[in-house]
């Protein structure tokens, strides 16, 4: 409980305390017999060189930047959300481009404007024919508060270009499931909803696939990075 | 001559309080984050400092400018973003307690007017000592639109939110 209202201060006395445990290598390998110090010099470039070889493997089917693509891209199936300019948000829309959305809700003072400012910023440094074939949506997961129209008004402030979108709880729930995201809705004891969601960011490829996720904290230069490269490195035929 | 002695300690009994005020809570950097049109909450962010010789515990807010204020703080738990509130926090001698974004906030609920960058905001913050001697402290801060996160801030409010567990 303490470390919950004083997290700062229990990081810095957390990571004052930590001692790594001491160990005497010098003494451990003077110790060791001749043979013994040839065999295991032995393993170890074996073993440097298998690291070496997995590494070049690794490279292979992971280029840098691209690790947040899923083994094998999901193509979505039918859903139905209402986007802000009240005309359906589904699979045909995510067609043809490229999407970046995640879930939240306006009433979130913190982290939904920080994602969004970061988006923003991330969005204003796409090269312009990247940006063309870009979508970016936020999905209320609280329709009861969020409208279509509200929500129009809340994306349009962080990005005139940012797709805002919401529906039906069970709409919500089995589009979110595609996308292995999750949310809930719960009342504190003052009545007043509370709403947790996922946290990642979702790329969907033009195919409407669900092409890879962006583990939070976002920020616009990882975003990105991240986005560059997984398109750089994408055939639409091999995931 | 007389009067004078007898007034000295007098004097330097007056000094010594006033030393004592300049020790007790202070708060700094404090902001509000300008609410994206539509919605009735806006998130406020301060460093809260106690130099003094005393733990102070934070209780609650007030603000003639909302109809409610809460404490809050967000946690990234198994790849799912929460708020929590927090009902009060504990403020140890010599020591700081930071709401930043993406770690606590002040949770500024139904603005009685419309506010925006620029605007100030008034709020009071009631403490109660070790001793359960109650006490308040009355600050005004800038309502700021934010265009650009601070990386560094961020970062900090992940880690923050990892170090519950322990
Ligand atoms: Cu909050």
């Amino acid at each position: 409980m303490y470390c919950l209202l004083r997290p700062t201060y229990c990081r810095l006395k957390k990571d004052a305390q930590y001692k790594p445990p001491e160990v005497n290598y010098r003494a451990i390998i003077h110790l060791m017999s001749q043979s013994v110090k040839i065999t295991l010099s032995l393993i170890i470039t074996i073993l440097l060189i298998g690291a070496a070889a997995g590494l070049v493997q690794q490279n292979d089917n992971a280029v840098p930047g691209t690790e947040a693509r899923l083994m094998t891209p999901k193509p979505l199936t039918a859903f139905q959300l209402t986007a802000h300019d009240l005309k359906p948000l589904n699979i045909e829309r995510l067609k043809g481009k490229w999407t970046l959305l995640f879930f939240g809700y306006t009433h979130c003072p913190d982290v939904c404007p920080i994602t969004l400012t970061e988006l923003a910023q991330m969005a204003q440094q796409l090269p312009p024919e990247v940006l063309d074939n870009t979508q970016f949506v936020f999905v209320s997961v609280d329709p009861q508060r969020d409208s279509p129209e509200s929500l129009a008004e809340y994306v349009g402030y962080f990005n005139e270009s940012f797709l805002g979108a919401t529906g039906s709880i069970d709409a919500l729930t089995t589009f979110a499931r595609q996308l292995d995201s999750k949310f809930s809705l719960e009342t504190d004891p003052a009545g007043e909803p509370i709403v947790n969601h996922s946290s990642a960011m979702l790329l969907i490829d033009p195919q409407a696939h669900y092409y890879a996720r962006l583990k939070a904290p976002h920020y616009a230069e990882e975003i990105l990075a991240q986005y560059l490269a997984l398109r750089n490195n994408y055939s639409p035929n091999t995931p | 001559m007389m009067a004078l002695t007898k007034t000295f300690p007098l004097v330097f009994l007056l000094m010594m309080t006033s030393i004592n005020a300049a020790d007790k809570l202070q708060v700094h950097d404090a902001w509000a984050r300008e609410a994206p049109p539509g919605t009735s909450v806006m998130a406020a962010y301060l460093t809260l400092q106690n130099p003094s010789l005393k733990a102070y515990t934070l209780t609650g807010l007030s603000s003639p400018d909302f109809k409610r204020i809460e404490m809050h703080r967000t946690e990234q738990h198994d790849g799912m973003s929460k708020m929590l509130p927090v009902p009060q926090v504990m403020l140890n001698s010599k020591e700081n307690v930071v709401f930043q974004p993406g770690g606590m906030h002040l949770m500024l609920i139904n603005p009685k007017k419309p506010l925006k960058a620029g605007d100030n905001i008034t709020l009071t913050l009631f403490f109660s000592d070790e001793h359960s001697t109650k006490s308040s402290l009355e600050i005004s801060l800038p309502v700021k639109k934010v265009t650009a996160n601070t990386r560094h801030t961020l970062h900090n409010g992940q880690h923050d939110s990892h170090s519950h567990q322990h």
